[in-house]
């Protein structure tokens, strides 16, 4: 029982490690200069206060995708052979997503553990870089031209890279257990 | 088909399950970038690039590679580097390696996703960045 307890422990201070070694080195910083520990807070405060509609948007998605979405219609959708629908679909999904990307890393991994391929996931994550509500932000910028230019190559790039990606992961082990990663 | 609620809710805990395993991290990033935009000023980022056209290049995808957030942010410090010179291949290697390559959200990516495929991302990412921008620079210059 006592090892079990020690092991558990163990576990969950290698959770809780990266964070907490994250808050000592700014705890040192703000005892050095409290204005940026100050500023820290505030920032992430911030952050963390933008990313609640999208933690809870993909909460939702996750629920929705756990009950509707079964294993065999994501392979369909998504998966291996799915062929230019599921890129395509990849594609506008990327386009379409808000928010930090980690915030969309758990429901990618479990809709990987359904059958969507690595490579339609790699597709996602680079046509993140796609922001169709900031177009206008981009325009104040840069000319037209190369706006709709470098769209455009984004998305033939991200093809690519899908199609390198897909080419080595699709073919070995899929994620196993979602937050592991031990089969990689 | 009607759901039962207890179907409902069995799916409900599993999807915040699995977004409780990834939270640790997910804070340490928030946490991180935070402080890294408290001690590193934008104006600061300029001084960093040099007049070689192609180690700009690879400052700017580094550079994007390393920071994170709003990519407003990217495009604003896009305006004061390119009114500072630097090149355009270079700002927009910026701009895209911004939001596709992630090395603070590597530690998320790779607990999630896998080590591999978030290292192999990554890295084909930063690369890919460079080519988009040299390939988009290249075609707004021919049209």
């Amino acid at each position: 029982m006592k090892k079990h307890n020690s092991r558990q422990g163990l576990r969950i201070l290698k959770q809780w490690a990266f964070p907490l070694i994250t808050l000592i080195i700014i705890g040192i910083t703000t005892i050095l200069s409290p204005d940026i520990g100050h500023s820290t807070v505030k920032k992430a405060g911030n952050i963390l206060l933008t990313l609640l509609p999208i933690f809870i948007l993909v909460i939702v998605i996750m629920t929705l995708s756990r009950i509707f979405l079964s294993g065999p219609k994501v392979k369909k959708q998504l998966g291996r052979e799915s062929g230019l629908k599921g890129t395509l679909l990849s594609v506008g999904a990327g386009i379409i997503s808000t928010g930090a990307i980690y915030m969309w890393y758990p429901l990618l991994a479990e809709l990987q553990q359904k059958g969507m391929s690595w490579k339609n996931i790699t597709i996602f994550l680079y046509n993140r870089s796609i922001k169709l509500q900031l177009l206008p932000v981009m325009l104040v910028y840069f000319s037209t031209t190369f706006v709709i230019t470098l769209l455009i190559v984004t998305i033939i790039i991200s093809f690519i890279q899908g199609s390198v990606l897909g080419y080595i992961f699709d073919k070995s082990n899929p994620i196993t257990t979602t937050t592991q990663g031990k089969n990689q | 088909m009607k759901l039962k609620f207890e179907e409902w809710k069995q799916s409900f805990k599993q999807s915040m399950k699995g977004f409780y395993k990834a939270m640790p991290v997910i804070i340490g990033i928030i946490f991180l970038l935070s402080f890294l935009k408290t001690i590193i000023p934008s104006s600061a980022l300029v001084t960093l690039f040099s007049q070689h056209y192609i180690t700009n290049t690879l400052i700017g995808s580094t550079l994007g590679s390393v920071m994170a957030g709003n990519p407003i942010t990217s495009y604003i410090i896009s305006g004061e580097l390119l009114e500072h010179g630097v090149s355009l291949v270079a700002v927009t290697a910026f701009i895209v390696s911004w939001t596709t390559v992630g090395i603070i959200q590597y530690p998320a990516e790779r607990k999630i996703l896998g080590k591999r495929f978030a290292l192999y991302r990554n890295i084909t990412s930063f690369l890919c960045s460079i080519l988009s921008a040299i390939i988009t620079v290249v075609v707004v210059g021919a049209l």
